[in-house]
């Protein structure tokens, strides 16, 4: 019978709906491609290389910004006048992709009883909650990183009860938190997986080395603060980070996937260059002497500077352009007003090379760098031995007033900054050639040349020695922005100006391009130095707290200086 | 599914009929008096009862009549309905003649069930296919623009194949999709817009995928827009449904035998407007030469200009040009222009129709080829498409199975600024006056890298961007349908409709080495994207007069669906070989992301219209869904959340009711209707937190990023999104209330509608502050409303011997508002943005999608800008403010047609008034000073604005205890200074500047199209094969006048860099529009 057809034919029609149940029908609502969980071993990884991104020399990191308040390059992110949302991307890039994650390893590798990734975990949390702190001041840090359990409206902290704790209000401050990640790593069986860990390769000692350098920096970060003798004491004599325990993280040569350091493929890969190099580093280095360079000063290079710079132009000159001009060594500010605009010097401007981020190494002969000129596979350096070095000597100097035992380390930290060099250069000189020639030939720097060495000794006083020490510690944080900027606050040195201009103060800031009519006098910012960073935006309307700030902190507020900027 | 079935139940029960006795039978047939064939489905009922029956296939009915009976009717819609006595005979026969009339208009609507328009309680607008054919545009949407109250359109640029955006009555999803549901032959049609790129920093002119659609084999077009109109269809029918019937998908019967048709149509294609450049000054700055990008150099010839310059290219060995080369130093005014090529858009379709006794059979085959005036861009669709249908007894089958075949290539786009960039667009349109782009060489004939005179650094020239970094696509898409139904008593009709809808869209980015982006080594990037929609909806229909006053229709339905997406990229870097566009050729390969989703939604649906006396209607809707994207419950993994949504509406023909009989009064109708339409969330919103594999930091996609595997270690991230498993649906809800009003035998026709829908409880992501550890988080928050008024008004002015004009005025009014955000959340940034550049934002109490950017202090006073006395520049406000609003204040379409004997001439102008566009190429027009807007520039201008501090930006006060008392700006700045300033010093007027100065407002009044044509006469044909030739011409874009965007740059306002995208009023150097010219012939034999 007729009917009968028409059902079953209807019926085949409908089989979407008569498969299966419906429970089956609608349990499609799980990404099959993306995972649920993910174990401790995975997730490290990233965090580091999130870390290193969001606090290194780059446009996505904190590092190009504030390299360019410290007169170290010029680039369109370094206003004084800060733009509301300036480091959105640092902020949320290291609390999203860096810390979150960092979170959860701490999680689930206490409930696992995973000691090693525990204590490793707290470390690179408290590693990056201390550049928070210094460079923003009071961060969301006590009830930070807990969106999936409820609290997406974290309170803010006080930056000094971040570093030292507040019982009162359940903080644990950043130095407990170090105590605890060490005495996690000192329980038995604690380890980690070495081929998930990008820093050290899982090697525990080095763990334990970094915590104690850590704590270290913390107290010297402190030090007008309170008097912490007692607290590095201890530390100088004990566990330390050893000649070849950096901590920081190597990039590769690949571009697809792209691991090469940012900042290399924003000055030799994208066009035009995102930076220059300021005027005030490369005279320093050139004439050993940022304080008191004139032009009938005999010059003395430093030896590290073809590393330093990579000067594009192939001869001697100015390309016909307005900027500062010294042999080959050619740079401007991008967007100033001295009619040169910053494209059109994308080819004959000097760029960073091959130190900061292994770009290229400048052999005297000049060309128009691209991707191929350089290999990109450098290190972005977060706390290397050189700097705890220097770390040393400043605490020797000004904390335990002993200034024979700060020479001591300013010599090693001079020498350690000369073997940084040369471990970029093997790195580099390692790589897979580019463009049919190798990219460096002769890796050796040798050994600091005595000039240098002999600087801190030859310092009239302390405070002059202090200087020297600043001076050499910012030449070799060349590409560590965020720790210079610190240090200028804390120090108040190296004092960044350039000939014939008054000299900079911390309060008073560098000296902006418009003014003075000088083109290459500071940096293109205008007005004060910062004395911290702005908080984005975003995240200023986002979070609800009503303890957490609604408006930027002003200079005028007593709150403007974080608490150790004395 | 226990609930489902009880609702079927009780519906089911409410349609039980009575049963009658009967005691004789009449017979006949029923015909269509214009086509002599038989008429089925008609209505044959003993008048005064509810007894009936329907015609069959061939127009024979038989029926048992009682003895008392007198007379039978014969009604069927769109026909006069018709009475004959029964006498002594038993067979009775009927001529039906169509209705011409409008009041008795049949539409389609939801679920493709065709009502009389009289009955429907809310607004719906028909475009027929001679309204969208042979226009000079190949694009399905453009050819609506302007045509349809309500419905507001916007495309995206003049590249073949470049996306549209369409909205009807505005945006009512947050963030969600906005653009209306396209069914098509009763199967969805996905109309999103994928992007290989970012659009902002590279990106292409990427397809909306209607772009698929054949306009040839369009039989009509129905736009239901609002949610009771759309509520049948469910979740996604918050936006509007159009609904299209296909020629071929329609088993529509046409005259007996067999019709073939041929149409063709050839357009000519040019840019739209180039600027009208000043050829007086070259490169430079303040009147000195330099190698700039800004013509603000010396004037030609003048005695500070140099006469000639180093060739750019000077001691170039590959090109063989000596270290001392010049170039002259004048002005090369064809330099822009002569980049463009003409175009054209060349259209062959063939169709053929079979009408037999019981089956139909159409097939039709079509081709579009666009060449477009961008070098190397271009369009092509082909298009197949057959269907048939046929009855058999009680059976009706039909189905369709269409195959299309879409590729596009063209430039790269993207802001000019944008770091990495490859786009075609970035310095063109405002190179400078004395580069000479055809003149120069463009590419190095030994390395192959692009050289662009002295900008070879900044930007690709054009020329060489045009000819070697391309983007291609193409689409292969299979759309199928089919369609049953079952006569079960001749007022009681089941039926079946089921389709597929699937494409894959393999694409290919690339960028050669030698170009700026991509650094220079060359980048391939293929993505594969695979679409499948699967459909199908069963229909119990009842449609009987249950007295001679009151009719009633009903149906109940069950509807499924599932989407299934499923893309791949990859990504090759370093291209070896020049000239090969393929991944194998490159040194380095990886993934570029994946995408997956598939949902699934089961609806139960019911509708009920009771009439009477054919002037009063009430139906009342209802939809309940089940939605694989939703939890139960709240409950996580418990998916298959149901929701319900009704909807009520009513119409009255007042005329009739109120036996108003005035010769003058063709049609009073009112409606009203109120309806709620509900939608789901995204897929897997609602799920567990998920990880990504192999994250990213950074910004990778630009190159500035760092990208897992790390050196060879792998790495799983968290996502940045806490997904929120008791998310409940959205819900529009809609008070829609109207009138047709028809005078003087429909000579004069108005209809207009008011409506107010509010969407509350908007699935969106909540930006949370980042120190939670999450960038955002899934919820169910605030509310957007959208009030309007849309009128259309059709006039015949003239209809006499043989002349016939008539008047069409579209108008558009929506007022789009976000209400509401959830308590705390100031507003909602979304879309693309530069960092810290304007930004499309939501703000509760403003508009939806206003700019937010920089702006100039303002005296709080006046409210003029605040001007630095030192440097006679704007101070800039520190805080981001609102600047700007892309939404027009209404829109209007003017709609004109002439026809006397066989020619026909139409002309459509539109009107859009008000909505700014914030546009990079007006800015670098003015800012790189190569306009006649600049070109009197030798004379000092004074910003308009008070004095003001830098410092605490504050005006200048004489009295402090005055804020009166302001001084106004007296500093002058040079012409040049006042259109580029230097990043950071204060703005001008254009480049570098604050955000504002950049937002201009789009009001345009635009020919937008003109078409004349020719039917030549039938006696001519009558010796031929023809029966109909038709020849036209057509115009597309012809002219338009925007009073508010700078005099000189001619632009054209209606762009998008974002496309189809929810951000709308932004330009970041997009290639231009166009007009187009063609020349058209139809015939059929």
């Amino acid at each position: 019978m007729r009917f009968r057809k028409v059902s079953s034919a209807l019926a085949l029609a409908a089989i979407l709906l008569a498969a299966p149940g419906c429970k089956d029908f609608f349990d499609v609502n799980t990404d099959p491609l993306s995972p649920t969980e993910a174990n401790v071993v995975q997730l490290l990884p990233g965090t580091q290389v999130a870390m290193s991104t969001y606090l290194g020399f780059n446009i996505q990191g904190l590092g190009h910004g504030t390299s360019g308040y410290m007169s170290q390059v010029f680039n369109g992110r370094a206003e004084f006048i800060q733009a509301q949302n300036a480091w959105q991307t640092p902020w949320s890039g290291l609390y999203t992709d860096m810390l979150s994650n960092n979170e959860i390893i701490i999680r689930q590798a206490t409930a696992d009883a995973s000691w090693g990734y525990v204590g490793v975990a707290q470390l690179q949390k408290a590693y990056v909650f201390s550049q928070l702190v210094d460079a923003f001041g009071d961060v969301p840090y006590s009830e930070a990183l807990k969106g999936t359990q409820g609290v997406r409206n974290p309170r803010f902290d006080a930056a000094v009860d971040i570093y030292n704790g507040n019982a009162d209000k359940g903080i644990q401050g950043l130095f407990s938190l170090i105590d605890e990640a060490l005495a996690n790593l000192a329980k038995p069986g604690a380890t980690i997986n070495g081929s998930a860990d990008i820093v050290y390769g899982g090697n525990m000692s080095k763990w334990q080395h970094f915590g104690q350098a850590l704590k270290l920096k913390l107290y010297n970060q402190i030090r007008k603060t309170r008097d912490v003798s007692a607290d590095v004491q201890p530390l100088l004599t004990q566990g330390l980070l050893n000649a070849d325990e950096d901590f920081s993280v190597g990039y590769g040569q690949s571009n697809s996937p792209e691991n090469r350091h940012i900042g290399f493929l924003s000055d030799y890969v994208n066009t035009p260059p995102e930076n220059s190099i300021a005027p005030y580093i490369f005279l320093l280095m050139t004439y050993g002497d940022g304080k008191d360079y004139a032009p009938t000063v005999a010059a003395d290079p430093d030896p590290r500077i073809p590393y330093y710079f990579f000067n594009q132009l192939a001869s001697p000159g100015s390309a016909g352009l307005n900027g500062f001009s010294s042999g080959r060594f050619f740079t401007t500010i991008p967007y100033s007003t001295d009619g040169s605009g910053s494209a059109n010097t994308g080819d004959v401007r000097t760029l960073p090379g091959l130190y900061p981020y292994g770009g290229r190494y400048d052999n005297g002969t000049g060309i128009v760098t691209d991707e191929s000129s350089a290999p990109g596979n450098g290190i972005q350096r977060l706390l290397p031995y050189f700097s705890q070095k220097f770390t040393e000597a400043e605490i020797q100097l000004t904390v335990l007033n002993n200034p024979t035992a700060a020479e001591v380390a300013y010599r090693e930290g001079v020498t350690a900054a000369f073997a940084a060099v040369d471990k970029v250069a093997s790195r580099v000189n390692g790589a897979a050639p580019g463009a049919g020639t190798n990219y460096i030939n002769t890796p050796g720097i040798g050994a600091p040349p005595a000039s240098i060495l002999n600087k801190f000794a030859n310092a009239s006083s302390n405070e002059d020695k202090l200087r020297v020490l600043m001076e050499q510690k910012y030449i070799a944080s060349f590409g560590m922005g965020p720790d210079i900027y610190t240090d200028f606050r804390r120090t108040h040195y190296p004092v960044l100006a350039v000939p014939g201009e008054v000299q900079a103060q911390p309060d008073l800031g560098l000296v902006a391009d418009t003014q003075g009519g000088n083109p290459y006098g500071g940096t293109n910012a205008s007005g004060f130095l910062p004395r911290r960073l702005y908080y984005p935006l975003t995240d200023l309307i986002a979070n609800l707290s009503p303890e957490a700030p609604k408006v930027q902190v002003q200079p005028g507020d007593a709150n403007y200086r974080i608490f150790w900027d004395r | 599914m226990k609930r489902p079935l009880l609702l079927s139940l009780l519906l089911m029960l409410a349609l039980v009929g009575r049963v009658w006795a009967q005691n004789r039978t009449v017979s006949g047939r029923v015909i269509d008096k214009s086509t002599n064939e038989g008429l089925p489905g008609v209505s044959v009922i003993v008048k005064g009862t509810t007894n009936g029956t329907a015609t069959n296939a061939d127009g024979q009915y038989s029926l048992a009549v009682p003895a008392d009976a007198t007379t039978l009717q014969f009604k069927y819609l769109g026909y006069v309905t018709v009475e004959r006595p029964i006498g002594g005979s038993n067979t009775i026969d009927a001529g039906l003649d169509v209705d011409t009339k409008q009041l008795n208009e049949v539409v389609v609507t939801a679920l493709g069930v065709p009502r009389e328009k009289r009955a429907l309680g809310y607004a719906t607008a028909q475009i027929k296919s001679d309204q969208i054919v042979q226009k000079s545009e190949p694009d399905l949407l453009r050819t609506i623009a302007g045509k349809v109250p309500g419905v507001a359109i916007t495309s995206s640029s003049g590249l073949p194949g470049s996306s549209s955006r369409i909205t009807i009555r505005g945006n009512s999803s947050l963030l969600g999709n906005n653009q209306p549901l396209f069914i098509v032959d009763g199967v969805p049609y996905d109309n999103s817009q994928t992007d290989s790129e970012n659009s902002l920093v590279r990106g292409a002119g990427y397809s909306s995928r209607t772009a698929d659609i054949d306009p040839n084999n369009i039989a009509d077009i129905q736009v239901l827009k609002g949610a009771a109109a759309a509520a049948l269809y469910g979740s996604r029918a918050a936006g509007g449904v159009i609904v299209i019937t296909t020629k071929t998908g329609g088993g529509q019967r046409g005259a007996k035998g067999i019709q073939l048709g041929y149409s063709t149509s050839y357009s000519f294609e040019k840019v739209a407007a180039l600027p009208d450049y000043q050829n007086e000054f070259g490169s430079g700055a303040n009147g000195v030469y330099t190698t700039a990008n800004g013509s603000w150099g010396p004037r030609f010839g003048s005695p500070g200009a140099p006469d000639s310059i180093p060739h750019p290219q000077a001691g170039n060995a590959n090109l063989g040009i000596p270290a001392n080369a010049k170039i002259p130093y004048k002005a090369y005014p064809n330099n822009v222009k002569d980049y463009f090529n003409t175009g054209h858009v060349y259209e062959n379709s063939i169709s053929l129709n079979s009408t037999g006794d019981n089956a139909t059979f159409s097939a039709i085959l079509s081709r579009v080829n666009q060449v477009g005036i961008i070098p190397n861009s271009g369009f092509t669709r082909n298009n197949v498409s057959v269907g048939g249908s046929g009855k058999y007894n009680k059976f009706t089958i039909s189905g369709t199975v269409g195959y299309t075949n879409t590729e596009q290539q063209g430039p790269q786009l993207g802001a000019n600024n944008a770091v990495g960039n490859a786009t075609a667009f970035a310095r063109t349109l405002f190179m400078p006056r004395n580069l000479d782009l055809q003149g120069l060489p463009y590419i190095d004939p030994v390395t192959k890298q692009q050289y662009f005179a002295w900008l070879t650094n900044q930007a690709d020239n054009p020329i060489w961007s045009t000819e070697n970094n391309q983007y291609k696509s193409r689409v292969d898409r299979v759309t199928a349908s089919a369609s049953l139904s079952y006569a079960i008593k001749d007022y009681l009709t089941l039926s079946y409709t089921g389709g597929v809808n699937t494409y894959t869209d393999s694409r290919t980015t690339t960028v050669r080495p030698g170009s700026n982006g991509y650094g220079g080594i060359g980048n391939v990037l293929e993505d594969n994207i695979q679409n499948t929609e699967l459909e199908q909806t069963v229909l119990l229909s009842f449609n009987k007069n249950l007295t001679e006053d009151i009719s009633l229709r009903a149906s109940l339905g069950q509807n499924i669906n599932q989407r299934q997406q499923y893309f791949q990229a990859y990504s090759g870097s370093g291209i070896i070989v020049f000239g090969i566009d393929n991944i194998e050729n490159t040194e380095q390969k990886n993934t570029n992301g994946y995408g997956y989703y598939k949902r699934r939604l089961i609806g139960v649906l019911g509708d009920l219209t009771v009439g009477y006396k054919d002037f009063a209607f009430i139906t009342a809707t209802a939809r309940n869904d089940w939605s694989s994207t939703l939890n139960k419950d709240g409950i996580l993994g418990n998916s298959g959340r149901s929701f319900f949504y009704p909807s009520v509406s009513g119409s009255l023909v007042v005329n009739e009711a109120l036996k108003i009989d005035a010769p003058w009064l063709s049609l009073a109708k009112v409606r009203v209707a109120y309806a709620r339409v509900g939608r789901d969330a995204d897929p897997y919103v609602a799920g567990r937190l998920r990880y990504g594999i192999n994250p990213s930091f950074g910004n990778p996609g630009q190159k500035l990023g760092t990208e897992f595997p790390f050196i060879g270690v792998t790495g799983l991230g968290v996502s940045s999104v806490i997904s929120n498993p008791n998310l409940t649906p959205e819900f529009t809800n809609e008070l829609e209330v109207g009138t047709e009003l028809n005078f003087f035998k429909n000579r004069i026709s108005l209809n207009a509608s008011y409506y107010d829908r509010r969407s509350t409880a908007q699935i969106a992501p909540v930006t949370i502050t980042s120190a939670a550890g999450f960038g955002f988080y899934y919820d169910n928050f605030g509310e957007v409303s959208n009030k309007g008024f849309e009128v259309k008004l059709d006039v015949t002015p003239i209809d006499t011997r043989g002349f016939r004009w008539t008047s069409t005025v579209n108008f558009t009014r929506n007022k789009n508002v976000v209400e509401n955000l959830t308590s705390g959340i100031d507003q909602i940034a979304f879309g693309t943005s530069f960092a810290g550049g304007i930004q499309s934002i939501l703000r509760p109490g403003q508009d939806y999608g206003i700019f937010y950017g920089t702006r100039a202090m303002r005296d709080p006073v006046s409210g003029k800008r605040l001007i630095n006395p030192v440097d006679g520049r704007f101070i800039e406000d520190p805080n981001p403010q609102i600047i700007g609003n892309p939404n027009p204040r209404f829109l209007m379409g003017f709609i004109n047609q002439f026809t006397f004997k066989g020619l026909t001439l139409g002309v459509l102008v539109d009107y859009r008034h008000g909505g700014d566009l914030y546009s990079t190429t007006l800015q670098s027009l003015l800012g790189r000073g190569v306009t006649k807007d600049t070109e009197d520039r030798d004379r000092l201008i004074i910003l308009d604005g008070v004095q003001g501090d830098p410092n605490t930006r504050t005006p200048v006060l004489t009295d402090v205890n005055n804020p009166a008392s302001t001084l106004p700006n007296t500093t002058a700045i040079t012409y040049n200074d006042l259109y580029f300033s230097a990043a950071g010093q204060g703005g001008g007027a254009a480049v570098n500047s604050v955000d504002e100065v950049s937002v201009y407002d789009a009001t345009t009044v635009r020919l937008r199209e003109i078409s004349l044509g020719y039917d030549l006469p039938k006696s001519l044909l009558d010796k031929t094969p023809f029966s109909l030739i038709n020849i036209s011409l057509s115009g597309r874009n012809l002219y338009w006048y925007s009073p508010n965007i700078p005099k000189y740059t001619n632009f054209d306002p209606e762009t998008s860099t974002f496309g189809a995208s929810n951000q709308q009023g932004f330009e970041y150097t997009n290639a231009p529009t166009t007009r187009r010219y063609g020349i058209n012939l139809r015939v059929t034999f």
